[in-house]
């Protein structure tokens, strides 16, 4: 009976002992207590705490500290444990099922990429963008990368262009939780963000036309903002529009009179285009600018009514040419028609 | 030998090939930018040199328009036979009986052509219909050509204006050079190639017997031919 006890006791230690195995790591010995941080030399203070739940919800959840942060190999560890490198799992052809994305590549070389190979210790990585321990698909809410997150990520580091964007028509909407208004991605792109001035970035001078019309010529997107898609059919008929197809740099494009970080709606009155700033707007490149610049629409199409004199005036030549045209085929049909008769007579 | 009527001076003809050579430069440079978004607009911009080199291009040209139009309005204005050439352009009043016989003489229900003077009202109205043409062009170009100057100037509404206008003219311009003028003197049976009198100058007397029975008589009463 005895015995029996005791094995009953040293069972009951055992698996309450395995019980706690699970969840208690060591390293939560230490980073799962809410104020563990350190000071840094120039009295610098980073947080180490890691909250339980952020790995448990996250896509890495079935993963160990030790799986990212291989170069721990033991506790306390003496050395500062290196910045995380995503690409030990994540590459393409990898044995521990991440997924395989061409994504991985893309970024090496934007313009992020490229500043951390050069030794960057700014620019950013993985982690940067898509969170460390609480990593998650960015289509899932509360995702750094979520639509509605993911300007206040990309914020973190610039800035002033967050603050702008914020009380920009598209950060205000952003706000508001609308899904449909660009977030920063939508123009810079993502793994394949490039600087403004390199010719294959999507927001580069002679691009940004095409990039605002993924949506501004997109009926189906503007239209629930009363916004008019044919403003990039307007703009690329217009001596801009036509010096950008031609690959000048120097034309105006969409963001130049409307702003790209700041833009407003046009009947706000701190809008670049709001009729008294235009001389201003204009003036950037244009230093004669002046209130006569606006005196009428700029987006003009002379086939639409909303043209005013432009449509009618287009209309009276359509018509004057239409006639003369006309007049003159039966001129000439008239002249032919006797020639041929003259020459049966004869 | 058949006797010849002199119709155009020397002069007359040299402003009537600058100014053809001109409005084809212009035509060229100005319906590339037009149609800048067709495949066949892209590749005559490539061909004038690219959008600048077109636009360099479109004012020399216009330069040579404004040239020979400001010697052609001093010409009709100060010398005889300018004058005599605005005399004989003017629209009368027995040219509209004329347009009758013309129409009948289409119809064929007369034989006799039209009693025209030195030119037929299709020609007075050519005529007046180039210098208001090129008098919209060189005026809406000029505005356009002083660019963003110009826009200082006029309110953005009468800028938008002035471009179409300068645009849609210059179209209709181009269509009736090309369907009518090209018609007439080059692919009417009889004038295959062309009409050679763009350069001689002149017309046989047969001819004008013809086409300006009018002028013909009044060539017989001054002795200036003999029938």
């Amino acid at each position: 009976m005895r015995r029996f006890w005791l094995l009953a006791l040293m069972t009951a230690i055992a698996a309450s002992a395995l019980v706690q195995a699970a969840p208690v790591q060591k390293c939560e010995l230490c980073h799962a207590k809410p104020g563990f941080q350190k000071v840094l030399p120039d009295k610098h203070v980073v947080s180490l705490y890691v909250p339980p739940d952020s790995l448990a919800n996250s896509v890495h959840r079935r993963r160990e500290c030790g799986d990212c942060h291989r170069d721990v190999t033991e506790i306390p560890h003496k050395v500062n444990p290196q910045r995380v490198d995503c690409t030990t799992c994540h590459y393409i052809g990898n044995l521990v099922g991440a997924p395989e994305m061409a994504l991985y590549e893309q970024y090496r070389e934007s313009v992020h990429g490229r500043a951390a190979r050069a030794g960057n210790a700014n620019a950013p990585r993985c982690q940067d963008c898509h969170g460390a321990h609480d990593v998650r698909v960015p289509t899932q809410e509360g995702s750094s990368l979520s639509k509605r997150n993911l300007a206040h990520s990309c914020g973190r580091c610039h800035v002033t262009v967050y603050a702008k964007f914020a009380m920009s028509v598209h950060g205000k909407l952003l706000e508001q939780g609308d899904q449909t208004v660009p977030t920063c991605t939508d123009c810079h792109g993502e793994h394949t963000i490039e600087s403004p001035e390199e010719p294959s970035s999507s927001v580069f001078a002679a691009s940004i036309p095409n990039t605002c019309s993924k949506c501004h010529a997109a009926e189906a997107i503007v239209a629930k903002y009363g916004v008019s898609a044919e403003q990039v059919d307007t703009y690329n008929e217009s001596f801009h529009g036509i010096a950008t197809t031609f690959g000048s740099q120097k034309a105006a494009n969409c963001a130049s009179c409307h702003g790209a970080h700041e833009i407003l709606p046009p009947n706000d009155p701190d809008s670049w285009i709001y009729p008294t700033n235009i001389p201003k707007t204009c003036g950037k490149c244009h230093p004669e600018a002046n209130a006569n610049w606006a005196k009428g629409k700029i987006h003009v199409d002379a086939s639409k009514k909303d043209a005013g004199i432009i449509y009618y005036v287009a209309n009276f030549f359509k018509w004057l040419t239409l006639l003369t045209l006309t007049g003159l085929a039966i001129n000439i049909a008239l002249d032919l028609y006797r020639r041929v008769r003259g020459h049966r007579k004869t | 030998m058949m006797p010849w009527v002199q119709r155009f001076t020397l002069s007359q003809r040299i402003q009537h090939v600058v100014l053809f050579l001109s409005l084809i430069v212009l035509a060229l440079t100005g319906l590339s930018l037009m149609f800048h978004d067709t495949a066949l607009g892209q590749f005559m911009i490539k061909l004038e040199g690219g959008l600048q080199a077109r636009g360099r291009l479109h004012r020399w040209a216009a330069v040579v328009l404004l040239a020979v139009a400001i010697y052609h309005h001093f010409s009709i204005l100060f010398t005889v036979r300018g004058q005599k050439l605005v005399r004989d352009f003017m629209p009368h009043a027995s040219d509209l009986k004329k347009i009758r016989q013309a129409l009948r003489y289409a119809g064929g229900s007369q034989d006799q052509r039209p009693d025209w003077g030195k030119f037929s009202l299709f020609q007075k109205a050519q005529y007046f219909g180039v210098i208001l043409g090129v008098l919209t062009m060189i005026i809406t170009g000029l505005f356009l050509w002083m660019g963003p100057a110009g826009m200082g100037l006029l309110p953005k509404w009468l800028m938008d204006l002035t471009l179409l206008v300068h645009g849609r003219e210059g179209m209709l311009i181009f269509m009736i050079l090309l369907f009518w003028h090209l018609y007439n003197v080059h692919l009417a049976p009889g004038n295959f190639p062309m009409n050679m009198s763009w350069i001689s100058g002149r017309i046989t007397a047969e001819e004008c017997r013809r086409l300006y029975p009018a002028e013909y008589r009044r060539l017989l009463e001054t002795g200036e031919i003999q029938g």
